[in-house]
């Protein structure tokens, strides 16, 4: 190993020492082989993260990344696209390229680069900038080195240290992070991470991270996001700053209080308010009923407009401005709600949660905000009822896949509290298609279908189609129908904006061709969807654990199709049956006289599974797409 | 094997040996086998029924599929696909579907073409029904059945 110390070292030489306009450390032929035998597109040769704590809400945080580009299909490799705004705030930014030989060739820095205002894509008013940091070159091999500074004037989120990028070996990597001495360093390392050295140096405690000789790391079929399998040491303060409030993250408790705390005195309503409360809630016969209608009350009245600037990010606007403006964002809309339901005395607690179908999970034993959303939870009597208030047409007591089943923080008068939002089951997920149809001896087959949805599936169905142009339903619906085309009339949209939890769609439907003919035969295909997700095989040992569905769902068909006269069934389709513990199949298909029946089951769980589970999983699915291709074969007598 | 793969101005071409399991499905005497077995076209892509704007592929397309298919001992055809050739007026598409046997073999030709790169609106509705026609085409299978003085498969 000594020879790779060497390079280490001499790569840790800032490359400013710009007397020598060539860095032999950075020559191609310097990268150790070992980093190259799997003929990665790029390796990252160093990188080096700093951050200077001076105080709660003050750092500086510096990073240096150097990248050999070998091909087109690494060059995104070298580039750093550099987020900032009014609190951190971008004061440098270089980039250096450098040929095989480590010679330099071209160097960009300041107004060289692209900077430009970037949206979250749902905020009215955003500070938020980018830097792309680049320079590029189309003679490969070539290596970039960038680096940059974020000056932090505000802080409730510290870096991350990812020991190596996604996909790429990783020659050297380095984090130092100092602290003064009275503020406490909170670590979470994850995967394969080194122990720090520590010092002290001039009032500061220093820690410094070093690892080398990464190999790259492949993602495999159906695994967890890189997020929760990279290399990487996650900090977190206890005491920290932003828009001159302070606040603690040493206990969820500590940091639900600095939550709860932006809120005091923001939840007076105007008495027009109060009275249309009293007014709401004339005559409900309980509690839930009281949420009930002022959930409603909310969402009729409301409008959610983003607006994140500073502090604004995280304190809400107060109830009064809600109720006068009729918008606000999350927090505002949550804080609106709760002094709702507080004139009718009943005690709500705001939920901070990591939203996203897909978000990894808060690691409950590491106070950190990962937060980017807040809902209201409303504990009663037999049970909590959850309310997203952002939504003017969820329904009551309804969590969508971007917030059900995972760690949320309440935030209750007595600090911060860790609760969990419901799972849900299959069942409670489901498509259910059902449909009287009859089949001509061209193949085609017509008749009424008639499908529901329900729960997570009623949402994707209603995000899909609630906001979309009449024109844009029916597209979406012609689209739903795999193989050959489907001719839809007299289709029946239900009100998207029902509290129902269930959506309910009626057409009539031909679909031309959907059996396949020959001269005396028809085929009769006897799933109207076809499975189509079969994760890759492996080629090398399964290493990862598997995910299955980002939620549980069911779906159940039931077709009674009419056949033409004057055939018989040359082959029947023997019923499939797959039983396994993260899903189910059924498929069923009976012929009586010319009357088919067909009935298909599907369900998967939300659930993870042991890497060496990884073949049943593939293989479930392969007989499911394979048995959704199975045809009924009558031939004409 | 993978052949001028670097070669910009030659087609690329890929050889491979393969086995596929369960390529037929069988029942009885009967064999189904749906010949189109690489670049099935089983996916009409023209959704929507009406169409406004022209429709534009950004390519034109050739596609050429020969099968030379020897028959499993001890069975004979009992159907084939019939013999195709479709086409829309006016417009560059075509789809040719030819069969022959001879003896134990069988050679099979799907032609694809689409010559154009945009089509006009006034065609869409036949360019529609065109695409649903070579779907179904593409899954239709060839029929076998086992011939009557052969014995039957050992293992049952």
């Amino acid at each position: 190993m000594r020879p790779f110390v060497l390079v280490a070292v001499a790569l840790l030489v800032p490359a400013t020492a710009w007397g020598q306009r060539t860095n032999p450390a950075l020559a191609v032929e310097a990268i150790p082989p070992l980093l190259r035998l799997s003929n990665p597109p790029a390796i990252v040769r160093a990188y080096e993260q700093t951050f200077d704590i001076d105080g709660p809400g003050r750092a500086t945080e510096t990073v240096r990344r150097v990248v050999t580009v070998f091909n087109l299909a690494g060059q995104d490799a070298a580039k750093d696209v550099v987020y900032y705004d009014g609190i951190h705030r971008l004061d440098e930014a270089r980039a250096v390229l450098y040929d095989h030989a480590g010679k330099v060739v071209r160097e960009r820095r300041g107004r060289d680069f692209v900077d430009t205002a970037i949206s979250d894509g749902f905020s009215l008013y955003t500070d938020n900038r980018v830097r792309v940091v680049d320079v590029q070159d189309g003679r490969y091999p070539y290596t970039v080195e960038i680096t940059y500074r974020i000056k932090h004037h505000g802080l409730i989120a510290w870096p991350t240290w990812i020991v190596q990028p996604e996909g790429l070996p990783t020659e050297q990597s380095r984090f130092q992070v100092s602290a003064p001495l009275g503020m406490p360093v909170r670590i979470r390392p994850q995967g394969n991470t080194p122990d720090p050295t520590v010092a002290t140096v001039t009032g500061k405690r220093v820690y410094t991270w070093e690892a080398a000789m990464r190999p790259a790391f492949t993602p495999e079929p159906s695994g967890p996001t890189w997020l929760r399998q990279a290399d990487l040491v996650d900090l977190a303060p206890e005491a920290f700053e932003i828009g001159g409030v302070r606040g603690s993250m040493a206990t969820w408790e500590d940091f639900g209080r600095f939550y709860g705390q932006l809120g005091t005195g923001r939840r007076v309503l105007p008495d027009a308010a109060k009275a249309d409360v009293a007014q709401t809630i004339t005559g409900a016969e309980n509690d839930r009923e009281k949420v009930e209608r002022l959930y409603r009350y909310m969402q009729a009245r409301t409008r959610y407009v983003s607006v994140q600037l500073g502090l604004g990010g995280w304190q809400p606007f107060d109830a009064q401005y809600v109720h006068q403006r009729s918008y606000g964002d999350c927090k505002a809309l949550v804080n609106y709600l709760q002094a709702l339901l507080a004139e009718a005395n009943i005690p709500s607690f705001p939920a901070l949660v990591r939203a996203g179908a897909a978000a990894s999970p808060i690691h409950t034993d590491f106070p950190k905000n990962t937060f980017n959303h807040v809902i209201l939870a409303v504990p009663l009597a037999r049970d909590t009822v959850w309310l997203e208030a952002t939504s003017q047409t969820a329904p009551f007591n309804h969590l969508g896949s971007f917030t059900k089943d995972r760690d949320v923080l309440l935030v209750t008068p007595e600090g911060g509290r860790l609760a969990r939002t419901p799972a849900s089951r299959a069942a409670d997920n489901l498509q259910r298609r059902t449909g009287t149809l009859t089949l001509t001896a061209d193949g085609t087959l017509a008749g009424d279908l008639a499908l529901a949805y329900t729960g997570n599936q009623r949402d994707r169905v209603r995000n899909a189609l609630a906001d979309a142009s009449p024109q844009r339903r029916t597209e979406w619906l012609h689209d739903q129908f795999d193989g050959t085309s489907a001719l839809l009339d007299q289709i029946v949209f239900p009100d998207f904006t029902a509290a129902s939890d269930t959506l309910r769609l009626g057409m009539r439907a031909g679909l031309r061709r959907y059996a396949s003919i020959t001269r005396r035969r028809l085929f009769v295909p006897l799933a109207m969807e076809r499975w189509g997700f079969v994760p890759d095989a492996m080629t090398t040992e399964r290493t990862q654990p598997v995910v299955v569905a980002t939620y549980p769902f069911e779906d159940r068909d039931s077709l009674a199709i009419t056949l033409p006269e004057g055939y018989r069934v040359e082959a029947a389709a023997p019923p499939v049956a797959l039983d396994t513990p993260f899903g189910s199949y059924r498929l069923e298909a009976t012929v009586d006289g010319t009357a088919l029946r067909i009935t298909r089951r599907l369900v998967l769980s939300k659930t993870r599974l042991d890497a060496s589970d990884f073949t049943s999983y593939r293989t479930f699915l392969e007989r499911v797409a394979a048995a959704d291709r199975t045809r009924l074969v009558l031939v004409r007598e | 094997m993978l052949h001028e793969k670097d070669v910009l101005d030659r087609a690329i071409r890929l050889e491979t040996e393969f086995v596929l399991h369960d390529a037929a499905s069988s029942t009885g005497d009967m064999l189904y086998f749906v010949p189109q077995i690489f670049g099935r076209v089983d996916e009409n892509p023209l959704k929507n029924p009406t169409r406004t704007f022209p429709l534009d592929l950004g390519y034109t397309r050739d596609h050429t599929y020969i099968l030379a298919l020897t028959l499993p001992e001890g069975y004979e055809v009992a159907e084939l696909p019939v013999n195709r050739r479709l086409g829309v007026d006016g417009v560059q598409a075509l789809f040719i579907r030819s069969v022959e046997t001879n003896g134990s073999t069988l050679r099979l030709t799907h032609r694809f073409q689409l010559g154009q790169t945009v089509y006009p609106a006034a065609r869409y509705g036949q360019m529609r029904r065109f695409w649903d026609e070579v779907a179904a085409a593409s899954e239709e299978p060839i029929v076998l059945r086992r011939k009557t003085d052969a014995p039957p498969p050992s293992g049952n």
